[in-house]
């Protein structure tokens, strides 16, 4: 999985927090609200009962 | 031109003189109630208007006149304050479809829009309905995303031809399959990451991370899934974006997709493909672990080997699961999906995961779910931090949502949709994308004639977009050819100075070398008290100058976070980092950025430092320094293989002309391009054909090339552009068609053979004073002093 770190990501600003971050704050919280929470369906996934598909089982491919 | 049937070009050939047509307002066909029509369809351009060149937007309109029936008026019927039964059909924003033709043949489609104004004459059987076409659509506020990978890699991020896909697809025009999900509703499934890559990496959700090297890609229609897509040069290009909410791990169901082709290469057609053997698309799914530890999830599909594969691991360790069918071995274009379950469990979570794939035949491949037990595939608490497309094939179209219940059906995954767009090849590779504002369809014609394009709905309401390469090649042969013998009943060419253009000037805003630095940071100054099991949003104000940012990295005291980050903790003086436990949206909204925190844990949280201070950290970045303003010159350099512009400039002089100034041109190939493409069209100046009244003929097109010869007067034989017709029909059924011409030859190169054109001035004779005029005028020194007279005014004989 080298492919995968071996860029360098920027982050949300990654490499610039030694940057002179002098600009004064523009951005102000103003309001808080609060709702509630959801909880999502149970899911059903889709079965081999499917018309029209093509269906294969997974199969263990073993470890990466 | 449109494709008639045989019955249709038979009779057009025959020169069929009546003509028949259908109108449908509101969906109910009122043809017999048509008294009058007229529909008029044009570029709007701001180059000299004799230029060969021709650029803009073009929305058409219709006039209808229409009477009523049954008995009643037109004003009873349709006026404003008539009955909403009957007075609907004419409302404004009521559909309006108008298809015309010859004879009794079919008819062809000749506009679609909707009613933009009606106007009903009481003691009159007459309703004026006025119609614009599609255009009307695209009237809601263009919005761009700003991001900053641009000038962070110094490359490009998007293009023009991506913004105008984009606008399209605000106003309901789609050239790929749009958005599941992309409005935020509390309990809603929700798009994480959305790229059409139609010509750039940005994105209306989420926002693009890293971008590839500009050597290592390009971007192609040939061969496209649907319309534009990202092409490699090389195996594995590699292309990342942020989600728009980092959803957590455990607790999320997230859909991931993507559209191949894996039948076509980069420039397979010469069959160099510079691919070599890749034949495989990753999507990958980034989960950010405590400390530097990331998580992953991968769909990997190798149509070589005719599996898919999907892991579950980490940087060092994993389990995959895979599925084979023989149908992989299909060529052409696929869409391929992955349904991850990362719901159950607290603290990590063995992922189900099933794949789901159309191949290009329809055949849908669905495969058995599977659920990890290894535990190197054991996904501990994390959020999604990035999704990264890796591919050896051209690739459009990837999503990932948030938020779905269970697999999507065959449906479902296909998506109801439309395909509405056709662009053109990718054009104004663009660093960061250029602030907007007005209605979509203003910014698309701004967009149109900074880049000599034409942008258009035409007569079946899709939308049409033509770059100025167009110009580069001239047609083998006309789509039609009108003659004075037949088609042609009136026709005016004109020719003018101001045509000639042949030192054009393209303005532009070199961003090269510019990279990024930080922008405005804010440090909360509250504590946030996250309830367990309930959201909670809070709104910044945010400058619509600024620069997207991505919701915040979580910091779990591991490690210093960059850039925009939180933490989460267990009380309000500090307590213990958590992290897996919050997802967090950003969204930009009304000039506030808004962050929403949806506690999925059973214990309060709070966004505080281990110092007991507020933790929510914001940090933009900015380019470091404006773009610089250069122009780009295309001008007369290469005499000797230029023999046009040796004329140009012998019988014309030098014709200069500065094409607007915009943040749409951002590199020195696409001004010089422009600038090019300017000069070659006005470097000698073509004869306007103005108002050519020809036989009506439905299949005509805005820009058609067409032949048109005359032999009643202007002896003409020539290809011209089509850029403006106007068709109008009265009651009686006769129809008048006019077309509006840009010729494509300024004939050939003037000679002045013959001739001995007069010079530019010609200034009155002086009469010089000579000695002996001056002896005789003053025969002594005294009177000559004497006279007062300057030598000059001796000299010019006004005195002697």
């Amino acid at each position: 999985m080298s492919e995968t770190t071996s860029e360098t990501s920027p982050g949300t600003a990654a490499g610039t927090t030694s940057d002179t971050a002098t600009e004064v704050v523009v951005v102000t919280p103003v309001t808080v609200t609060v709702t509630d929470g959801t909880a999502g369906e149970e899911p059903a996934a889709a079965g081999p009962e499917e018309t029209g598909v093509e269906w294969a089982e997974a199969v263990d491919g073993g470890a990466v | 031109m449109q494709q008639a049937d045989d019955a249709t070009a038979a009779a057009l050939t025959a020169g069929e003189r009546t003509v028949r047509h259908t109108t449908r307002l509101g969906g109910e066909d009122v043809s017999a109630q048509v008294q009058s029509w007229q529909l008029e369809r044009s570029y709007a351009t701001d180059l000299p208007a004799a230029m060969r060149a021709f650029s803009g937007s073009s929305a058409a309109q219709l006039q209808v006149q229409l009477s009523g029936t049954g008995g009643q008026s037109a004003p009873q019927l349709y006026s404003p304050w008539a009955d909403r039964t009957t007075g609907d059909l004419a409302r404004p924003g009521q559909s309006v479809v108008h298809e015309g033709g010859p004879g009794t043949t079919a008819t062809l489609p000749a506009f679609r829009g909707t009613v933009r104004s009606r106007s009903a004459a009481s003691g009159t059987d007459s309703l004026q309905v006025t119609a614009l076409d599609g255009a009307e659509r695209l009237r809601g506020p263009a919005v761009l995303p700003k991001p900053y990978a641009g000038f962070y890699w110094q490359r490009p991020v998007a293009s023009a031809t991506w913004c105008v896909s984009e606008l399209l697809r605000q106003g309901g025009l789609y050239a790929c399959p749009p958005p599941r999900y992309p409005d935020f509703a509390e309990g809603r499934p929700l798009t994480l990451v959305y790229a059409t890559l139609h010509g750039g990496f940005a994105t209306p959700y989420g926002q693009p991370e890293i971008l590839p090297d500009p050597t290592t890609y390009t971007f192609a229609r040939e061969g496209a899934p649907h319309e534009l897509a990202l092409v490699p040069k090389q195996p594995q290009v590699k292309a990342s974006w942020f989600p728009r909410s980092r959803v957590t791990v455990p607790g999320s169901r997230m859909f991931a997709e993507v559209w191949v082709n894996n039948s076509v290469r980069y420039d397979s057609t010469s069959g160099d493909d510079g691919i070599g053997a890749g034949d495989r698309v990753i999507v990958q799914l980034e989960l950010n672990r405590n400390g530097s530890n990331t998580g992953y999830l991968k769909l990997d599909v190798n149509f070589a080997e005719q599996w898919l594969r999907i892991a579950s691991m980490d940087n060092s360790a994993g389990w995959t699961f895979q599925w084979t069918w023989p149908a992989l071995v299909q060529r052409g274009v696929w869409h391929i999906g992955a349904f991850l379950d990362l719901s159950g469990g607290s603290s990590s979570v063995y992922p189900t995961v099933q794949p789901r794939l159309t191949a290009p035949d329809g055949t849908q491949l669905v495969g058995g779910a599977g659920t990890f037990t290894d535990p190197s595939a054991l996904q501990p608490a994390s959020e999604l931090s990035q999704v990264t497309l890796y591919t050896d094939l051209p690739a459009e179209c990837l999503q990932v949502t948030g938020g779905l219940a269970a697999m999507p059906t065959a449906a479902e995954f296909a998506q109801t949709w439309t395909k509405g767009v056709e662009l053109d090849d990718v054009i104004l590779p663009s660093t960061t994308l250029p602030r907007v504002s007005g209605s979509q369809w203003e910014v698309i014609s701004q967009i149109a004639k900074a880049s000599m394009s034409t942008a258009e709905l035409d007569e079946r309401g899709v939308f049409r977009w033509r770059n100025h390469t167009r110009f580069a090649e001239r047609p083998a042969a006309p789509d039609l050819t009108l003659t004075s013998v037949r088609e042609i009943a009136s026709l005016t060419a004109t020719e003018e100075i101001d045509a000639c253009r042949n030192y054009c000037t393209q303005p532009y805003k070199d961003w090269t070398g510019i990279g990024a630095i930080s922008g405005t940071t804010l440090q909360d100054d509250v504590i946030r008290v996250l309830q367990p099991g309930k959201t909670t949003t809070v709104k910044y104000l945010m400058s619509d100058e600024e620069y997207d940012i991505s919701p915040p990295g979580t910091d779990d005291d591991t490690g210093a976070t960059p850039g925009t980050n939180v933490r989460f903790g267990t009380s309000p003086s500090g307590g213990t980092a958590v992290k897996g436990m919050v997802d967090m949206l950003v969204r930009r909204e009304d000039g506030y950025l808004v962050v929403r925190y949806g506690n999925r844990s059973s214990q309060t949280l709070y966004t505080v430092t281990t110092a007991g201070k507020p933790s929510f950290y914001l940090q933009t970045l900015k380019p470091g320094a404006d773009p610089v303003d250069r122009d780009a010159i295309a001008l007369l350099d290469d005499p000797a293989n230029d023999p046009d512009g040796v004329a140009s400039e012998r019988f014309y002089g030098r014709q200069e002309y500065t094409a607007d100034a915009t943040d749409w041109v951002q590199d020195a190939d696409s001004a010089a391009g422009l600038a090019r493409a300017m000069r070659a069209a006005g470097v000698l100046p073509v004869p306007v054909i103005g108002d050519v009244d020809v036989l009506y003929d439905p299949r005509i097109q805005l820009g058609d090339a067409v032949r048109v010869v005359d032999t009643t007067g202007a002896e003409l034989d020539t290809l011209a552009w089509v850029v403006g017709i106007r068709t109008a029909a009265t009651a009686e059924g006769g129809v008048q068609q006019t077309l509006t011409l840009r010729g494509m030859d300024p004939g050939a190169l003037p000679a002045d053979s013959g001739l001995t054109p007069d010079p530019p001035s010609d200034p009155a004779p002086v009469t010089r004073a000579t000695y002996a005029s001056v002896t005789a005028a003053f025969p002594t020194l005294a009177a000559l002093t004497a006279s007062g007279l300057t030598w000059g005014e001796i000299e010019e004989g006004a005195h002697v």
